[in-house]
């Protein structure tokens, strides 16, 4: 209990910067809708205009402005680019911590296993994005009744966890990542490589050909269009990020335990 | 039951030395030293012990247990100072240490009080604000504060003063006398000399020598450096003992190893106008130690 209190007042700062910060950002973006929704005849004449790839880059298809979810999808490119940011740094943070500020010859020289620790650093980090995630969800769905008179509740919850989904992948790879790495000097710059690389391999890769894109980056996994047919995920790519979430953690487990902290 | 066994404990890299071998034990309720010059293996040694790192090879048991197998359940009994001392900065001194004796059983705020009292440690101070010297204080009293049975120091004066190192002493020596087994290790012979019954001398990642601390500097040279204010004879000190004598305008230095007393009739003889007589320093124990390897070898040989 007492490293668990511990890991958690090292992310609460951060957790409830990020919860604010997501929620203003979705908050703002969503000010725009009736505007959108307004000219809507305009924006989809221009981006008629545009090619194809263009849209895909972009994240926007025909038609999609028309509606109060259609445009949350669009929104929801930016959310999960800031948020994936925000996962990386709770999986990569925690666990290279003790390494980094040099606190491992004190932790790790108490009666605990290396697996408990890395419990305590994985149900802290997972609790903080769950915090971040219902309030980024009930701000929406507070805020969704206000700018739009026609709102598709469950649909809209849904595509506003995909963030949540695709911050645990993001999650389970900086976990990997702090296991693996002998010492990570500096959290962010690593967390930034690692979001926008994937975040760069999906905008060339939707180009290219969007079936194998899909499965080689998070960003992804979870279909906005999809969703807003079916009120539901795809059963595929979910089962895909349980297995990934499985294997990265269980790495993570595994090589930490065999780890050598060498001194400073 | 030992407090520390290690049997043939290996660590090696790729590319640095670890140590080779190791095979030694400490007993119960001893105070062990633990030399070597820097970089000679003493900390990769603890760090194995602790489970900080994985041997590559052999085994050790400390209190009964296995070190790689059972380390969670050895550190409830163990107290460990590193050489240097890292903590959470941002935390004040009382809740590091409160959070440090969190990981054992009982109540340990009154023994954190009256040890941090004793080492004049300020409680109420940010880790961030403290010095070198007040962070090993801390270390120091978050190595003692669980009464823990097998206490583990790695250099543990380093960044003290004078008077703080003879209160740190006299601490362990109270500990020692409790029946606590305590672990130091250090490159000063001098503290190990004070402090410890046995000593085991690491040179290079193997063990050199495992002596009590008794003998280890009877067999020792001394250095013995003098000025005098008349002239000496050239062949003053051409006596049993006396090695590597130098002499410089009127101060005259070498070895001795052996009885004190013809030396000392020698000196009182001469017009002295300073004279030291000093411990020697690691490396001249392992010259010895070597001298008396090679002596064995010709031995053996004739």
């Amino acid at each position: 209990m007492n490293l668990l209190r511990m890991e958690w007042r090292a992310l609460r700062r951060s957790t409830l910067l990020w919860s604010l910060a997501l929620a203003a950002t979705a908050v703002l973006l969503l000010a725009f809708y009736p505007g959108f929704a307004r000219d809507a005849a305009i924006f989809n004449k221009l981006l008629d205009a545009y090619p194809d790839a263009v849209k895909q880059v972009i994240g926007l298809k025909t038609g999609d402005l028309t509606s109060l979810n259609g445009y949350f999808s669009f929104v929801l490119t930016y959310l999960s680019l800031a948020a994936a940011i925000q996962a990386t740094n709770a999986g990569l943070g925690p666990l290279s911590r003790e390494v980094r500020d040099k606190t491992a010859d004190f932790l790790l020289a108490k009666p605990v296993t290396r697996t408990q620790v890395v419990t305590a650093k994985l149900i802290a980090a997972l609790f903080s994005l769950l915090v971040t995630n219902l309030v980024l969800l009930l701000t929406v769905l507070a805020v969704a009744g206000g700018v739009s008179s026609e709102v598709d509740y469950g649909p809209l919850a849904l595509l506003t966890l995909t963030v949540g989904l695709i911050q645990l992948l993001f999650w389970g790879l900086g976990l990997f990542l702090a296991a693996l790495l002998p010492k990570v000097s500096s959290v962010l710059p690593l967390s930034l490589s690692v979001v926008f690389g994937f975040f760069a391999v999906g905008m060339v890769a939707s180009l290219v050909g969007e079936r194998a894109a899909r499965y080689l980056t998070p960003f992804r996994y979870y279909d906005p269009a999809y969703i807003r047919a079916h009120s539901a995920y795809e059963g595929g790519f979910l089962l895909l990020e349980l297995a990934l979430l499985v294997l990265l953690t269980a790495t993570a487990y595994i090589v930490y335990r065999r780890k050598d902290i060498h001194a400073v | 039951m030992n407090a520390i066994q290690l049997e043939g404990l290996t660590k090696t890299y790729r590319t640095r030395r670890g140590i080779d071998g190791l095979t030694f034990s400490v007993n119960e309720g001893e105070t062990f030293g633990f030399i070597g010059p820097n970089g000679a293996g003493k900390s990769t040694t603890i760090r194995t012990l602790l489970g900080l790192i994985h041997p590559t090879g052999g085994r050790a048991w400390m209190l009964g247990k296995d070190c790689v197998r059972e380390s969670a359940e050895i550190k409830r009994e163990i107290g460990y100072l590193p050489s240097e001392v890292f903590y959470y900065d941002r935390m004040r001194v009382k809740d590091l240490l409160a959070y440090s004796a969190s990981f054992y059983k009982g109540d340990h705020t009154r023994r954190m009080k009256e040890l941090a009292e004793r080492m004049e440690l300020d409680l109420s101070r940010r880790i961030e604000d403290l010095s070198f010297g007040n962070k090993k204080k801390v270390g120091i009293v978050q190595a003692l504060l669980h009464e823990p049975k097998l206490v583990i120091l790695d250099e543990p004066t380093s960044g003290l003063d004078p008077l703080m190192q003879q209160r740190f002493f006299e601490l362990l020596m109270e500990e020692g006398k409790k029946g606590t087994t305590i672990f130091f290790s250090s490159h000063v012979l001098s503290e190990v000399q004070r402090l410890c019954q046995r000593v085991a001398i690491i040179k290079e990642g193997q063990l050199v020598a495992l002596e009590r601390v008794r003998e280890l500097t009877a067999n020792a040279n001394k250095r013995v450096r003098l000025e005098t204010t008349g002239e000496v004879p050239s062949d003053y000190f051409a006596m049993q003992g006396v090695s590597r004598e130098e002499r410089q305008q009127g101060s005259i230095r070498f070895l001795y190893r052996g009885d004190l007393a013809p030396l000392t009739a020698k000196l009182a003889a001469l017009p002295l106008a300073n004279l030291w007589i000093e411990e020697p320093d690691l490396e001249e124990i392992f010259l010895h130690y070597y001298e008396n390897h090679n002596v064995r070898r010709e031995e053996e040989g004739a």
